[in-house]
């Protein structure tokens, strides 16, 4: 207003938060990195790359097939599936303006679960050559398409003229994912004998599975899905303010809106479909990243990638050390570390799930 | 060089709240709505911004309003709602430059930090936004929407600022200040069309005045022949007095009531 106000020329201020964000993409690659290099030197055959390189292996051959077939799979797809989880969490957290938002907590997780039995136990069903087409990307699509389903049902019914009823999208997920849920168990009563041993492979929600197979299934479409979602930055920035002001910034609202919501669907459903339901990524990592860097999506949704991947290898880690030979289903180690701060972020914005 | 809307209507749920609404503003002018409360102020206002699908023809520069043209218009047209609550802990300065760089002069640094002094908000800029009060949060989105358009005009000509209750949480001398910004701008070759409760700040700072009243116009002119004390009591339901303060020749508005 007036310009009369004392004010210092050069006001003390902390150090741009942009610069601190872009800094990170570098720390965080390097710690993927790390994570993975000790990811692959780590497991319960006490098999070690550096032995093979060495020459100090005492079986040569099956050290190079626990690598290269169990263990570098698996880093691969652990860090596929991280990256999905977190990016598919900041996504939706700009599109529904909240915090709170997490595939796994307002039910798409359940969806894609759904799609993803629906194609264990009806995939016989489809005309041959739809089968020949989708071949092995049966489970994943399907897995993309409940949770697609899932994600505009859910927008539909939170979002009205614009705004996001926090407590409407809680609630609203709450019975989407149980409604998917119980579709879901309605199905595996249909399903034969080979069926139920597909629906508990899958249903473990774990890595453990991971082949090479299973990850050309899952990595295009997470790849595809984690880059759209890299375009989303400037225009959920523009939808923080309210749809209509990020209209008024000339963002093109719809399309932002249908970008975000196929690839936070393509990546939750193809992450679903390759490692069960792993909860709480999503909420963990972008909230940890909006503390340090701020809440810029430009920058938030690449760092979430990268440490969403780094995070569910560390987590992996754990699950296949801790009880060693046996291994814990990840999804209890990922529980574990983000049920409290869910719990946490929800006191401290109490004010905002008010109903 | 309008903002031209022809027999606009808008319904929400089958309720009419907007008919066969004529309006028209011109550049160098501050262009006051004002109305009794759900007499469609906002409604016409959010209805010439394109942000509600209303029926009839709104054009601004001959640019037809509306999503599809919205980045068109984000060049030359600011939006102020009248308020905005934000889900992540952006701070000030941050809530400014979402604004600056969607406009024009995306390329030039230096301006959310003189947006933000004009709005007197430069020592918070560091601040996170959530943290302001009303009223601070008021003033740093019209920091936003002055770092979007900077400038009264452009290349093309007129800019303009599209206001709705811009003072509302404001205190009497915040809100004299905001008034001349928006007065300044349009002295500059802008257009400001602006919401207001407060029919004195109209008659101070507007040029033309458009009285609303269920959903159509009631009145419309300068603020000399519109605040008359016949058409305020029968637009507001109440005596209305209206006088004049002698050296501008601004008439002031003073409602008449016992206060039993």
């Amino acid at each position: 207003m007036t310009l009369t106000q004392a004010e210092p020329l050069h006001p003390a201020r902390p150090r741009d938060r942009r610069t601190r964000a872009r800094a990170a993409h570098l720390w965080l690659v390097l710690l993927l990195l790390a994570t993975a290099a000790l990811s692959l030197e780590t497991g319960a055959s006490g098999v070690s790359l550096r032995a093979l390189l060495t020459g100090a292996a005492e079986n040569e051959t099956l050290s190079r097939l626990i690598l290269w077939q169990v263990r570098l799979p698996r880093i691969a797809l652990g860090a596929l599936v991280g990256a999905a989880l977190a990016v598919s969490g900041a996504a939706m957290q700009g599109l529904f303006r909240n915090p709170l938002a997490d595939p796994g907590i307002v039910g798409v997780s359940a969806g894609a679960g759904l799609g993803a039995v629906a194609a264990i136990v009806l995939g016989g069903v489809l005309p041959p050559a739809v089968q020949a087409v989708l071949g092995l990307y049966t489970v994943p699509v399907a897995a993309f398409l409940g949770g697609w389903a899932t994600v505009l049902l859910l927008y539909g019914v939170a979002t009205r003229g614009g705004r996001t009823s926090v407590a409407t999208m809680l609630l609203a997920g709450i019975a989407l994912g149980a409604l998917a849920g119980a579709v879901s168990g309605l199905l595996v009563y249909a399903a034969d004998d080979q069926q139920l041993r597909d629906l508990t492979f899958w249903g473990l929600g774990s890595l453990a599975g991971a082949t090479w197979a299973k990850l050309a299934s899952a990595a295009p479409i997470i790849v595809v899905a984690v880059a759209g979602a890299a375009f989303l930055g400037r225009g959920l920035n523009a939808l923080a303010l309210g749809e209509a002001t990020a209209l008024h910034l000339g963002v093109p609202v719809q399309r932002v809106k249908t970008l975000a919501i196929l690839c936070v669907a393509a990546a939750t459903g193809a992450a679903v479909a390759v490692s069960g339901g792993i909860g709480f990524v999503g909420i963990v990592v972008p909230h940890v990243l909006r503390l340090a860097t701020g809440p810029d999506h430009g920058p938030l949704l690449v760092n979430s990638a990268l440490l969403g991947a780094s995070l569910l290898l560390a987590a992996d880690m754990i699950a296949r050390l801790v009880i060693a030979p046996a291994e814990l289903p990840i999804g209890i180690v990922t529980a574990v570390l983000g049920a409290p701060v869910f719990l946490w972020i929800l006191l401290r914005r109490r004010g905002m799930v008010d109903l | 060089m309008t903002l031209r809307a022809d027999g606009i209507a808008v319904t929400f749920e089958r309720t009419r709240v907007l008919s066969g609404v004529d309006f028209e503003a011109h550049p160098g002018q501050v262009t006051a709505i004002v109305g009794p409360n759900g007499s469609g102020k906002t409604t016409l206002l959010r209805a010439l911004t394109g942000e509600i699908a209303a029926s009839g023809r709104i054009t601004l520069d001959d640019i037809e309003v509306g999503p599809r043209r919205a980045a068109a218009l984000a060049a030359r047209r600011g939006v102020l709602p009248q308020a905005t609550r934000l889900a992540f802990p952006f701070t000030v300065t941050e809530v400014v430059r979402l604004g600056h760089l969607a406009g024009p002069h995306a390329d030039r640094p230096d301006i959310p930090a003189r947006a933000l002094a004009r709005v007197g908000l430069r020592h918070k800029a560091d601040r996170p936004y959530q943290d302001l009060s009303g009223g601070e949060q008021q003033r740093a989105q019209l920091a936003r929407v002055l770092a979007q358009i900077w400038m009264p005009r452009g290349r093309h000509g007129a800019n303009w600022l599209l206001l709705d209750e811009p003072v509302s949480s404001l205190d009497i001398g915040q809100q004299l200040s905001v008034m001349r910004l928006a007065h300044g701008f349009a002295a500059g070759g802008g257009g400001v069309v602006c919401v207001l409760h407060d029919l004195n700040l109209a008659a101070m700072f507007a040029d033309a005045i458009v009285v609303m009243r269920q959903g159509g116009v009631a009145a419309r002119g300068t603020p000399a022949t519109v605040l008359t004390s016949a058409i305020l009591s029968d637009v507001y339901a109440c005596d209305i007095e209206v006088g004049c303060v002698p050296a501008p020749g601004v008439p002031f508005i003073l409602p008449q009531a016992a206060r039993t």
